[in-house]
């Protein structure tokens, strides 16, 4: 059987491993090649190596026989900042270079019990800090499409190139998206606490989960019916069962009422290009027979501005346990103090320093209540904005990011506090509403993107609406600047 | 609302980071420029609006309060930077 997993669906490849049209040594090998290939071009990976892929095809041999395994042989990318005990995560910063965890975390184990093969731990921002390059211990990633251009991070860059078919990573204020966005995948983020945190290293506990990257629908619903599972014990995890999202992808609702907010071309940084291919998409959505209603969200425009605000004040606390005493790297220092300080200067990127910073500084009585109070209130204003819109609304439209996968060269955004890529992102982060970006491909051109939002605990209508969307624009798909079909 | 090199020193210092005075710069620039942004915030009136500090609403979860097995001693220091037997190894705490 061809090894094109650019275009082979989960469902395919674990029908041809089940059906030993594919060995798994034969897979391994193929995985390894590419990997290496991919690394080169695109330095997508912290961390793979042929041992550890020979380790994955071992045990997925053992899962041969178990015919209840959906993700058999699927080639899975994950992101540096989720635990696992065989391989070092490293956050992408220099602090965490060597942590090897004590254990793997529970989306990991999911997977992996289904059969999914771990083919490595990809490169995102420290800690996942935004996804506008330069603040990677290990560099910055390319995108698949373009390498002159950032893929806002590994484990997107990995499904776009064709290398892997799934991939999990985080969501603080819509890196998950805006990466998909650049390299022109799906992206997933379920309603907050569906799947599980338990490994996630994360900066912001209250906005960051785990969300999934996938080329079509289906692998998308398999992957997280595999995930959302209750996890007895952990509180930041929905104690609900989660609905059949396979099946009822095979029947999909086709009567969606769509809200846009008029806010959507408020965005500052919002390229022409972005501007006109939504406004073409809000055509063909009516075309389609959707009914699409401009709505008022007085705040939604500030989200971007609001999880900012308590992103910093989480992430200074969060980090502080980056000390260099119980793990992580470490600096001389005449006292403990001093060896705290050195520590974390040297360990850190500048963007982090300066972040943690601004974060211990709204963290002050002065600023406290002006800023992250201020902030969390405002979060509850976001958040019933949101809910009221989506009680008369199935959906809300907007684009996942103002901007196309920025330039090296010239890059759009990253220094500055808000990160203008969330303008769209954020409010998803800050209500826990589940978010999904939808790649839209033209000929000659960078993927363009749209985000839908659904209430809580409705992801179901995102994979219907994708799945929907997936029959009427995804037919052509046009070749990136990567090719690994041939390796 | 103006923010001193001063007081972001001091921030500094709460967050165990040493900023360059290039750091400095820039950060007082970003800081100020984030302080403009959310000049019209700060009229929004929020009286009698609850803080939310949580991802979802969901009740909170007790587990049984039973003893049960923590990280092994040896697992726990494995990635420490400096151990001795039992402890973690960290230099004086008071100066010299």
């Amino acid at each position: 059987m061809d090894l094109d997993f650019a275009n082979l669906m989960a469902e395919q490849i674990a029908a041809a491993m089940k059906g030993k049209k594919i060995s798994p040594a034969e897979l391994g090998d193929t995985l390894f090649r590419r990997s290496t290939r991919a690394q080169k071009e695109l330095n997508l990976f912290i961390s793979f190596d042929q041992k550890h892929i020979a380790g994955e095809i071992k045990r997925i041999e053992q899962h041969l026989p178990d015919k209840n395994c959906s993700l058999l042989g699927v080639p899975l990318a994950l992101a540096d900042n989720i635990a696992t005990d065989d391989q070092k995560t490293t956050c992408a910063s220099r602090f965490m270079a060597a942590y090897q965890p004590p254990f793997t975390a529970r989306v990991v184990s999911q997977l992996k019990e289904n059969g999914a093969l771990l083919i490595g731990k990809t490169n995102l921002e420290e800690f996942n800090l935004g996804c506008s390059g330069g603040s990677s211990f290990f560099n910055s990633v390319k995108n698949p499409w373009d390498l002159e251009c950032s893929a806002g991070s590994g484990a997107a860059a990995a499904v776009a190139s064709g290398l892997a078919t799934l991939a999990l990573a985080s969501d603080t204020r819509g890196e998950l998206r805006q990466a998909a966005s650049y390299c022109g995948v799906l992206a997933l983020k379920p309603t907050y606490g569906r799947i599980s945190r338990k490994g996630l290293i994360d900066i912001a506990s209250s906005l960051e989960q785990i969300g999934i990257l996938g080329r079509c629908t289906s692998d998308l619903a398999i992957a997280l019916q595999v995930l959302a599972v209750p996890e007895p014990d952990n509180p930041s995890t929905l104690q609900i069962e989660a609905p059949p999202y396979a099946s009822l992808l095979e029947k999909p609702e086709e009567n969606f009422k769509i809200a846009v907010p008029t806010c959507w071309n408020e965005a500052s940084h919002l390229q022409d290009e972005v501007k006109n291919d939504f406004q073409e998409q809000l055509e063909n959505l009516d075309k389609l027979g959707l009914e699409v209603n401009f709505v008022t969200l007085p705040h939604f425009k500030d989200a971007s501005l609001v999880a900012t605000m308590i992103c910093a004040v989480e992430a200074f606390s969060n980090l502080s346990n980056m000390d260099g005493v119980r793990f992580g790297h470490r600096e001389t220092g005449k006292h403990l103090q001093e060896m705290y300080i050195e520590t974390r200067s040297r360990g850190f990127s500048s963007k982090l320093k300066k972040f943690i910073t601004f974060g211990g500084l709204t963290s002050t009585p002065k600023y406290y209540d002006t800023f992250f109070r201020r902030g969390q209130k405002l979060r509850t204003l976001i958040s019933r904005e949101l809910e009221s819109c989506l009680a008369e609304n199935d959906l809300l439209l907007t684009p996942t990011t103002p901007f196309k996968a920025p330039s090296f060269a010239a890059p759009v955004s990253g220094k500055e506090f808000p990160d203008p890529a969330g303008y769209y992102t954020a409010a998803a982060n800050l209500s826990g509403f589940p978010a999904l970006s939808f790649p839209l491909f033209y000929e000659g051109r960078l993927p363009g993107n749209l985000q839908f939002i659904a209430p809580r605990k409705h992801e179901a209508a995102l994979l219907q609406i994708a799945s929907l969307l997936e029959k009427e624009f995804s037919s052509h798909r046009p070749k990136f600047a990567l090719s690994l079909q041939e390796v | 609302m103006q923010v001193s090199p001063e007081e972001l020193n001091n921030a500094a210092l709460d967050a165990r980071v040493e900023l360059s005075a290039t750091e400095t710069k820039e950060l007082l620039r970003e800081v100020q420029s984030f302080f403009n942004l959310t000049k019209k915030l700060q009229e929004v009136d929020l009286e009698g609006i609850a803080a939310t500090s949580y991802g979802h609403q969901e009740p909170n979860i007790l587990r049984d309060d039973l003893i049960r097995s923590s990280l092994p001693l040896e697992e726990s220091l494995a990635n420490a930077p400096a151990v001795d037997e039992s402890c973690f190894l960290v230099p004086r705490i008071i100066e010299e």
